[in-house]
């Protein structure tokens, strides 16, 4: 198994990622806020793909869905588990989301820009 | 197979132990039920949450029909076997004490009310019906989303089977034939315009009846392998 990425990033706001979330945002009602920066860790394996996550554990995220042009693929539970699916569903991570969950309610959503970094913009 | 037996005994030994015990009294922490759906597959999904407690938490899960439990929801003793568990498990807690259970329960139960309870490690118990609709045929539309065809059988990705070994078997009784299923549609992975997953929209999916036209053997979820059918 080979590690192929591992983002560490500090907070930051981004305006055109947040542009692009808060869309989904709205659609849950949301206001969206400022899109932070998430570390993940994207391991590729020869038949499947596992991303984690780590969001700041104060905002306490219990479930991760994530999303290939609009569909859902998969969802985990956090902190224990990873989204999993076919190395080809990550081949382009622009054109994936997540949407974060905490006890039922959709608290944030995040995409990846084009430099493979995570923002995701919370409530 | 003999580990999966040996989990299933383990598994039917702690319901046992933990059922009569925790069962219709108000032992804290709370558990909730933010979800429960099932489709006409049985292919079901129970989100709930145990309040207070910390990640790792086991959660212990019985689903039976309605005549195997007394009228104050605890579960009748002698119909605690085999034929009346529609679905038995255990799970972890993740953060704020939220659990998942995914599962399928087979057409036997079509048309019928379980109910569905479960209790935690730390105490707390919960209970609640869920009615079964008619069981579609095991047929190409029992795969679930985020599933691979290889050569001649289907797999779930996060499913228990999916492997190298087992995906270069299908491979080999049934060609070299990729297609994934996202979204209730599917791909040709081998298609020349499958380049990244840009391709991966409705206009380049391919028909159901080309699906079937492979006629997939065996399809493998979660835990399950299950035979397809083409009548």
């Amino acid at each position: 198994m080979n590690k192929t990425k591992k983002n560490t990033g500090k907070k930051a706001v981004t305006g055109i990622v947040a542009a692009v979330v808060s869309a989904t945002l709205m659609l849950f009602g949301l206001n969206g806020g400022d899109a932070i920066e998430v570390k993940y860790d994207l391991v590729q394996a020869d038949k499947v793909t596992e991303l984690k996550i780590y969001p700041d554990e104060d905002v306490s995220v219990d479930i991760v869905e994530l999303y290939c042009n609009g569909s859902i693929v998969t969802k985990a539970l956090l902190p224990t588990e990873t989204l999993k699916s076919i190395p080809f569903v990550f081949s382009d991570l622009t054109n994936l989301e997540l949407r974060l969950y905490k006890e039922g309610d959709v608290i944030g959503v995040g995409s990846f820009n084009e430099d493979k970094k995570l923002y995701v913009a919370f409530k | 197979m003999k580990k999966r037996i040996i989990a299933f005994v383990c598994a039917v030994a702690l319901m046992v132990v933990a059922y009569p015990t925790t069962y219709g009294s108000a032992i804290e922490p709370e558990i909730t039920i933010i979800s429960a759906e099932i489709d006409n597959n049985g292919v079901f999904e129970v989100i709930g949450q145990v309040k207070g407690v910390a990640v790792g938490t086991q959660v212990s899960f019985l689903m039976c029909p309605k005549n195997a439990w007394d009228t104050t929801g605890r579960i009748i003793e002698s119909k605690f076997k085999a034929d009346y568990i529609a679905y038995i498990d255990q799970v972890g807690t993740g953060n704020n004490g939220t659990f998942i259970v995914q599962g399928q329960v087979s057409e036997k139960w079509e048309n019928q009310t379980l109910r569905f309870a479960g209790a935690s490690s730390y105490g707390g118990y919960y209970t609640q019906t869920m009615s079964v609709p008619e069981i579609s045929p095991y047929d190409i539309d029992i795969i679930d989303n985020n599933s691979v065809i290889y050569g001649r059988d289907a797999y779930l990705v996060t499913g228990a089977f999916y492997n190298a070994d087992n995906i270069a078997t299908s491979i080999k009784d049934g060609g070299n034939r990729i297609y994934y299923k996202l979204g209730g549609k599917w791909y040709d992975l081998l298609d020349p315009n499958a380049l990244d997953n840009s391709f991966l929209v409705s206009k380049n999916a391919i028909s159901d009846s080309k699906v079937e036209e492979c006629k997939p053997r065996y399809y493998y979820n979660m835990s399950e392998k299950i035979e397809l059918n083409y009548n």
